[in-house]
């Protein structure tokens, strides 16, 4: 009896404190956050640019603005590969000439006309927002310049009007009575059809109160649970991921900014069909990538209704493909089925866009959860590894990144705890597992099924006999060949193509980069194995703090941003504290020294080879750098290499449960900086 | 319920790996057996650039002459035009002849009215010998209706290929593509690893004798 009404007494607290939680978010979006609009209130402004043409004074000039290196880069590159198209197909290669680029000295600049509208208020007027309406053939960046009394007020804010929108919203929250607008065209400037207008109105934002709520309770969930840190920490690693993973999914709304996420939607879109794929007008601008971003809740809204109405399946563009999802594009398919969902279920674009990256999210969380749930040590750095940015920013884009990790990770920990069992043999069916989650994890980055050789290193006691356990080695061994030849050459048998560009390896190298070459690189290193060794351990020790404990390979939104160095210290504050001590409880099971000098050395292997293969696909054939490689790779030998500095001599004398609650309060203090400062702030004030 | 799973895959653990390797084995060989068809199309002239049309009266032919390269073409896809007209025993009759035309390597046809005006229409070389290499392809028209249909041609002159009008060659040519077919095995990777990972899972089933005795010893 008593018992029941401890636990009734519990819900009600329980129940009242997330109501606390609500009101309290609901209090702040109103008379905080919407403090100006309350207290400030003003009528919203407009200047119909069509109607009051004689008022109007426009200053026009035509600017040079120098091209950036990258924009150089990018020009080039176009060149480059056109060229080789050219010789693919046979043709003569014949260059186009950009006529805005004029070359002033010996410096490439674009030629842009600016064009200034100066626009008084005539009072002291709150400026929350800016609203621009232009009916624009290009895209177009503008500059605001707030003045009172004649003087410059502040700093200038910048912002961009995408031609396909044909209007912008830009974020104020300031006072003025005079605004000078200058808009940076490609051409030269007509008002017709500008409407420029200012507005202070009140607005509940409701992205901005779940952030609250989610925020709140993350705090409260930290302070008031009791024992799940300890016994479940697999339900509190599926909590939190579900909360800052949902709050980037949903801040990020249908913004492409993760790497190469128009490609990644493509086969997430195209596997989300059987062999007859409609391409909506809405999928063929994501998929292309010029689908406009947006960096206000209004844009977010009008986004929203552009996308649907260019979302008609009955218009949509045909097209075919194979009967069977192709090997390297079945990482995608929780992200496929999220979208076929949505598509049955007849849900606007955008909600299924959003939808398709939590099909991602959803996978990661529960695979992830499982290898919490069955590891027997070192549950913690999988929850850690699992709650940083970049690994949850990943699993919440189109990408394949996270069912890779998360892949791995099962398949490693089901690895060491048969490491950890050193007396039972060997069940059928976990060596099953274990290869299906390293198959299965790398289909789509092939480089990591080396990690697969670590079953090679289990004791024979493991098996029944010594030439069981040797066969096995074997077929391990083919295993790993067999799905690393597929880097050099796709199996034609898989992919159902036999194009000639496919089984010619001469153009093989990545097209985004300048001068790669897969054969002849090859080639290169092995004319110069002591100069490529040299480029190698140079590469690795000159990005070893950056990529192993550093912002790049935890603290990176990609082209959202990058988390101020100063979080480094708190991820490596993370990293290296969870790996170096130990709680009583985490003390249970001894790792020997043999098998962290095996993990350390498949790390640097691991290293070793993800730099290797950049150099071979991505790098200037006889380049002495290595371009494109990303702290994320690192990611997946990342938490075997945690267990290298796993040892029972550095003693922590806290509760399993107080050390577990200050980690996921620093993760949870990271997550929230980040979602607010990355993505809600940013994207949908 | 979890041990009563463990139970389960012990007891039948050699039984299923066995009958994962078979069916892989099988699978490889029936996909060998039986590969699917795909189709291959290579767009070889179909830009815009200034078209226009080749007229296919009764008893002209138009010859189109080209290079398939180391594969056997299964078919060409051109643009026919019907001229707004509708017809009911019209046909645009297609023959396939080697490079000099001593050849005769098979010919079809098209019946118009299946198909829509301007439509890309596919005109597969089924049942013809080895189309491969320097070939030449005649298009000629029968029917009763007074309009003639046309092929549709544009400006660009390709490498290897050359269209001619009842014995003129034209400044331009047919807009074509040429349809490969290739033979796939859509999921023997698949099964080959898949016996793989099967004949590796296989060496760690225990002996029924071992089996027994770690039993008794646990």
């Amino acid at each position: 009896m008593k018992h029941m009404n401890r636990k009734n007494n519990s819900w009600i607290t329980n129940g009242l404190i997330i109501l606390g939680i609500v009101l309290f978010s609901f209090l702040i979006e109103c008379f905080g956050f919407n403090w100006h609009s309350v207290f400030r209130a003003n009528d919203p402004q407009v200047f119909d640019f069509d109607k009051n043409k004689e008022d109007i004074h426009l200053d026009t000039e035509e600017i040079l603005v120098p091209l950036t290196e990258e924009q150089i880069e990018e020009i080039e590159l176009n060149i480059e590969n056109a060229k080789l198209l050219a010789k693919v197909n046979g043709e003569e290669y014949v260059e186009t000439i950009d006529p805005t680029l004029i070359d002033n000295d010996g410096v490439l600049c674009r030629k842009i006309y600016s064009t200034s509208i100066t626009l008084d208020i005539s009072k002291d007027y709150y400026i929350k927002k800016v609203l621009v309406t232009y009916p624009s053939e290009d895209d177009l960046g503008y500059e605001i310049v707030l003045m009172k009394d004649g003087k410059q007020k502040g700093d200038t804010f910048y912002d961009s009007l995408n031609y396909r929108l044909q209007k912008s919203a830009t974020n104020i929250n300031q006072s003025a009575d005079q605004m000078i607008v200058t808009f940076k065209t490609k051409g030269e400037f007509s008002t017709a059809g500008l409407m420029i207008s200012i507005n202070n109105g009140f607005r509940i934002n409701y992205l901005r109160i779940l952030f609250l709520i989610g925020g709140i309770f993350a705090i409260a969930f930290v302070i008031r649970s009791k024992q799940l840190f300890q016994r479940r920490l697999e339900l509190v690693f599926v909590i939190f991921s579900l909360i800052f993973g949902g709050f980037i999914i949903l801040f990020n709304g249908t913004n492409q900014l993760s790497w190469d996420e128009y490609v990644h939607f493509d086969n997430a879109y195209r596997a989300s069909f059987g062999q007859t794929i409609q391409y909506t007008e809405a999928a063929i601008q994501m998929k292309g990538n010029v689908t406009p971003s947006f960096d206000t809740i209004e844009e977010r809204e009008w986004l929203e209704d552009y996308t649907q109405e260019r979302n008609d399946y009955s218009v949509a563009d045909i097209k075919h493909q194979q009967r069977f999802v192709q090997y390297n594009v079945r990482a995608y398919l929780p992200q496929s089925v999220m979208l076929a969902f949505a598509r049955i279920l007849g849900l606007p674009f955008s909600i299924g866009y959003m939808l398709g990256k939590l099909g991602n999210l959803l996978f990661y969380t529960l695979v992830m959860a499982i290898a919490i749930r069955l590891s027997k040590i070192g549950k913690i750095y999988i929850a850690m590894i699992g709650l940083l940015p970049t690994p949850l920013f990943l699993a919440t884009a189109y990408a394949y990144d996270a069912v890779v990790t998360a892949f791995v990770f099962l398949g490693f920990v089901l690895w060491l705890n048969e490491i950890l069992d050193k007396e039972k043999k060997m069940k059928w069916y976990t060596a099953l597992a274990i290869i299906l989650c390293f198959v299965i994890g790398t289909w789509s980055k092939v480089i990591y099924i080396v990690m697969m050789l670590l079953l090679c290193f289990l004791p024979k006691e493991k098996f029944d006999s010594k030439w069981k356990s040797a066969l096995f080695r074997v077929g391990i061994v083919v295993i790993v060949g067999m799905l690393l030849i597929t880097i050099y050459k796709s199996p034609i048998e898989a992919t159902g193509a036999t194009a000639e560009l496919q089984k010619s390896t001469e153009f093989l190298g990545d097209k985004r980069a300048s001068g790669a070459n897969f054969e002849k690189q090859i080639k290169h290193i092995f004319k110069e194995p002591f100069v490529y060794t040299k480029v190698l351990l140079r590469s690795l020790k000159n990005s070893a703090f950056d990529y192993i404990l550093g912002t790049s390979t935890w603290l990176l939104y990609a082209y959202v941003g990058r988390f101020p160095t100063v979080f480094a210290v708190l991820s490596s504050l993370l990293l290296v504290g969870g790996s170096l001590f130990q709680t009583k409880e985490d003390r249970q099971y001894k790792l020997d020294a043999r098998w962290r000098i095996l993990l350390g050395i498949m790390a640097f292997g691991m290293a070793s080879l993800v730099w290797t293969g950049l150099y071979i696909t991505f790098t200037k054939v006889g380049a002495n750098y290595i371009s494109g490689v990303q702290g994320r790779y690192y990611i997946p030998f990342l938490l075997p290499l945690m267990f290298v500095f796993k040892n029972n001599k550095c003693k922590l004398n806290i509760s399993t449960q107080n050390f577990y609650k200050i980690i996921f309060s620093i993760l949870i203090f990271i997550n929230l900086y980040g979602t607010y400062v990355f993505f809600l702030k940013p994207h949908c004030f | 319920m979890k041990d009563k799973i463990i139970l389960l895959f012990e007891k039948y653990g050699k039984l299923f790996v066995l009958l994962c390797i078979a069916i892989a084995i099988i699978g490889i060989i029936a996909s060998y057996l039986f590969p699917n068809e795909s189709f291959d199309s290579s767009d070889i002239n179909i830009e815009e650039n200034a078209d226009f049309k080749i007229p296919l009266t009764q008893g002209s032919v138009v010859e189109y002459n080209c290079n398939t390269g180391k594969r056997p073409m299964a078919g060409i896809q051109v643009f026919i035009s019907k001229e707004g007209a509708e017809f009911s025993d019209g046909k645009v009759h297609y023959e396939v002849y080697n490079k000099d035309g001593s050849v005769h390597l098979g010919s079809g046809e098209q019946l118009l009215k299946d198909i829509a005006d301007g439509q890309f229409v596919y005109l597969p070389f089924k049942g013809m010998k080895e189309c491969m290499g320097d070939i030449k392809i005649k298009f000629f028209y029968t029917g009763s209706e007074s309009i003639a249909p046309a092929l549709i041609a544009n400006q660009d002159e390709i490498e290897e290929v050359s269209t001619i009008a009842d014995g003129t060659r034209i400044k331009g040519n047919i807009k074509a593509s040429y349809i490969y077919i290739n033979e796939t095995h859509p999921l023997v990777f698949d099964l080959k690893i898949m016996l793989a990972v099967f004949m590796t899972v296989f060496f760690t089933l225990e002996s029924k004798k071992k089996q027994k005795a770690n039993e008794a010893y646990e």
